[in-house]
């Protein structure tokens, strides 16, 4: 009798769990997966959503296809984009989310926190703004994949070369929701047949600012991480060019008399190795200037950026954060009073490791 | 039987009854020898008995002199078991068992059973299911004294008992019980016969049978009792501390307690260095995980969690599934019912048509099925990669419980994706460790952690490391061999 009962209960559970249990099923060819969302400005509430779907056709060769919607709500434009297509559309394989300058302009903190509350949205999704339209960029193809494929894979390629400092969807929210950080984001552009990186946007909260300029793109890098297999051009005074790459930058940050006002001293140490010169010879001496000039060259690129920094009140390298956290009740207000005029030095040593292997 | 409840007055009589109820069988002889110096009779079934022996050991003796008593015959011949009864059961079942029966009256209670049984095995063949290409190659075969002298050949040693049962109402199958007196545990070999005992079944067929009888959970898929062919992982075990059991007609030696472990382990391990037994060890245990996991996930990703595919592999998978019409789960399930099809066709048809089999099943339908569209290729080579994952296990049952496993593991990634594979696996969990082998734990030495059983389980460390025998099998001598003596030096250098 027990045994029955046993067996009852079993295939009870199995029957109402086959019955009632299901969750939603997406099976993987019949969802709408678009990789890469483009936000561009129509009025001061609405905005207009382009997606990009990657078309996988039998034979292997990948195609592409844009949904365009329009709301003032970021969900609603994918409900909306639900609504044009035959296919169920899901956001958990997005690769990139682009905003145009004239959205970035206007705040884009409520967008990029949709992209957060979707729980199936990687946290390691590009976050870029786009010079133009992203409408236009994202309708073209590019190379043999999809379009969002092609971005992700043109930023982190990029990003691991040293050319621009990681970040995504989770660091510029880290920086975002920071009282004391700004964030900020790959700057691109399409250019003819290709997309290519412009340079770095940045923010001031969610409003987009700034463009940092290309020379102190480099520098900009080396106070956030530690480049590795970077490349820095020097011009040099007599209109010659040195090339140095694999670079390897560390950099230390010291922050003395705390209590009253802080003074933030920066080491920065780069090691190269010179590619390419166009002077004549590369000889002892020869290096040893080509060295000081880059460190004179470098330390004065990031006086003026920090400047410039701290005359629009923005931190995205994050001062702050290094200076709070060699402190005891730290207080925010007085800290973001303090920051314009706060002393930052930097001072850079390079050392040449080698200079090819010709002479 | 009838006879059995008749007085003792009429046994006299009984014998007769017996002898004439055998003459009822067309191989049942029974003869008068009058010409001899003493006339007497002779009675056996002969298909029993070896004629030979009858011919050369026994009537010649019979013949040269006049015996007056049963005693003297049994003096003069050259046969060490001689049985002079009046017994009738001890009678028949001797008859039964190949046992000449003489008497020198046809009317006398007591009779002479000499045994003359015809003895018919195989050749001492290669192992066909473990088959090794290092090491012995000597398997059972299907009569208990040939295993047992290929054991004892293996094991000269006093301490090495063996326990006799006759087990079966109706097949009187002999099974005996093996064990090294001072090393294994007396609770595993008391289980064993308690166990053996206990038995009420009509047939013993082969070694599975008492396998399947005397388990732990007689409902688990697990086996609990390693079956083996190998003469040489008998005498192995039996040196750790193990029981075996051996049962006649069978060429299957049955082992316990096992633990899970055991199920990776090939003996061929032991004849490898341990560099390499480890990294094949290894290689198996990922292999049974791979079978039994990589088609439910297949199924669990692409019908919940298309997250999880990386963007690379998008490409592929979809491509190869955009013109498929049928959910993965029953894209899954026909590509398993056709490897099990074609494992089960295989199985049952002559070896010659088997090979043809494999040829139409593997190359034939694989391709079709591809290129009808009712599969994706992407999920032919899993499947296919999953079931020759599932043959590496060196115990033929296992491989069978693994690729058994995967079905229910397939239906919970249907219903609850990668949540439905995580419940099943803590089924499966809970049902590994409440299951024993022989009282001792069937996980083990994962669970109940025993660190020291470690060094011959996922890995095999060096046998000088190996100087204790396994924690699980409780043996009453745990030093296998001295590890200070085996260490010292004795070389002579230069």
């Amino acid at each position: 009798m027990k045994k029955k009962i046993k067996i009852a209960v079993v295939l009870l559970i199995i029957f109402s769990s086959y019955m009632f249990g299901r969750v939603q099923r997406q099976i993987l060819d019949d969802i709408n997966m678009p990789s890469a969302v483009g936000y561009d400005y129509v009025d001061r509430h609405t905005f207009k959503a382009t997606t990009v779907r990657p078309i996988y056709r039998p034979d292997k060769s990948v195609g592409n296809r844009t949904f365009i919607a329009s709301d003032e709500l970021s969900t609603q434009t994918f409900s909306k984009i639900n609504q044009q297509s035959s296919r169920q559309v899901v956001t958990g394989k997005l690769e990139v989310a682009l905003y145009s300058k004239e959205v970035a302009k206007h705040g884009i903190g409520d967008l990029v926190d949709s992209l957060q509350r979707d729980p199936s949205i990687s946290e390691r999704l590009f976050v870029a703004v786009v010079d133009g339209e992203t409408n236009k960029l994202l309708k073209k193809k590019y190379g043999d994949r999809d379009t969002g494929a092609y971005l992700s894979m043109l930023i982190e390629q990029n990003m691991n070369s040293g050319e621009l400092p990681t970040n995504n969807l989770h660091q510029f929210l880290n920086a975002y929701n920071s009282k004391l950080k700004d964030p900020f984001l790959p700057l691109i552009e399409q250019k003819g047949e290709n997309v290519h990186l412009k340079g770095i946007a940045l923010f001031k909260d969610d409003h987009y600012v700034k463009n940092l300029r290309q020379d102190q793109q480099f520098i900009f890098q080396a106070l956030i991480e530690n480049i590795k297999l970077g490349t820095y051009k020097l011009k040099l005074k007599n209109k010659k060019y040195a090339a140095i790459e694999n670079i390897n930058t560390k950099h230390t940050y010291r922050v003395v008399n705390l209590k009253k006002k802080p003074e933030i001293n920066v080491d920065v140490k780069v090691r190269g190795i010179i590619k390419e010169y166009t002077g004549k010879k590369t000889d002892e001496k020869e290096i040893a200037i080509i060295k000081k000039q880059v460190e004179k060259e470098l330390e004065k690129e990031a006086t003026a950026m920090i400047r410039t920094f701290q005359k629009l009140k923005i931190d995205p390298i994050g001062f702050g954060d290094q200076v709070r956290s060699r402190t005891r009740n730290f207080r925010y207000q007085q800290w973001l009073d303090q920051y314009p005029n706060v002393l930052v030095r930097v001072k850079v040593n390079v050392v040449i490791l080698e200079k090819g292997v010709v002479d | 039987m009838w006879f059995r409840k008749q007085p003792a007055e009429q046994q006299e009589n009984n014998l007769v009854a017996l002898i004439n109820m055998y003459k009822k069988s067309g191989d049942f002889v029974h003869f008068h020898h009058p010409q001899s110096p003493l006339p007497y009779w002779v009675a056996y079934f002969g298909t029993l008995i070896d004629v030979e022996i009858l011919h050369r050991d026994i009537l010649p003796y019979l013949n040269k002199s006049a015996f007056t008593t049963l005693e003297e015959i049994k003096a003069a011949l050259p046969f060490e078991d001689v049985l002079i009864t009046s017994d009738l059961q001890q009678i028949q079942d001797q008859l039964l068992l190949g046992s000449v029966l003489i008497q020198l009256d046809v009317n006398d209670r007591a009779c002479i059973l000499v045994r003359a049984e015809m003895k018919k095995a195989r050749e001492v063949t290669i192992p066909e299911e473990e088959y090794s290409v290092v090491g012995p190659k000597e398997a059972f075969v299907e009569s208990i004294t040939t295993n047992l002298n290929l054991v004892r050949k293996r094991l000269p040693i006093s301490e090495l008992t063996v326990k006799e049962f006759t087990i079966g109402t109706l097949s009187k199958t002999k099974v005996a019980v093996l064990f090294i007196e001072g090393i294994t545990n007396e609770d595993n070999v008391n289980t064993v016969c308690q166990r053996l005992n206990d038995l009420q079944f009509n047939q013993i067929l082969d070694s599975s049978i008492i396998a399947q009888l005397i388990a732990d959970n007689g409902h688990s898929l697990f086996p609990q009792l390693i079956d083996t062919e190998r003469s040489d992982r008998v005498a192995g075990v039996l040196a750790e501390g193990s029981v075996v059991i051996l049962v006649d007609g069978s060429s299957h030696a049955l082992i316990g307690p096992i633990s899970v472990m055991g199920l990776f382990n090939a003996f061929e391990d032991y004849y490898v260095n341990w560099q390499m037994s480890s990294a094949f060890r290894l290689i198996r245990v990922f292999a049974v995980s791979f079978s039994i996991l990589v088609t439910p996930i297949y199924v669990a990703v692409l019908t919940y969690h298309y997250q999880l595919i990386p963007k690379d592999l998008m490409v592929t998978l979809v491509s190869s599934r955009r013109n498929i019409p049928l959910p993965p789960i029953l894209e899954a399930i026909i590509l398993e019912l056709t490897i099990e099809l074609l494992r089960e066709a295989g199985a049952r048809l002559p070896s010659k048509v088997g090979q043809t089999i494999g040829i139409v099943g593997g190359i034939v339908i694989g391709t079709a099925a591809v290129d009808a569209g009712l599969t994706s290729n992407v999920l032919l080579i899993i499947v296919a990669l999953a079931a020759l994952a599932s043959f590496t296990t060196p115990v033929y049952r296992m491989g069978n419980t693994i690729r058994l496993l995967r079905f229910p593991f397939l239906l919970l990634a249907d219903l609850w994706g990668l949540l439905g594979i995580a419940v099943a696996f803590i089924f499966l969990m809970i049902h590994l460790l409440r299951l024993t082998s022989l009282g001792r734990p069937y996980l083990e030495p994962i669970y109940p952690p025993r660190f020291k059983d470690l060094k011959d389980s996922f890995i095999r460390v060096p046998f000088s490391l190996q100087s204790t025998r396994p924690v699980f099998l409780q043996t009453k001598d745990p030093q296998r061999f001295s590890k200070q003596k085996a260490s010292e030096v004795k070389d002579i250098d230069e």
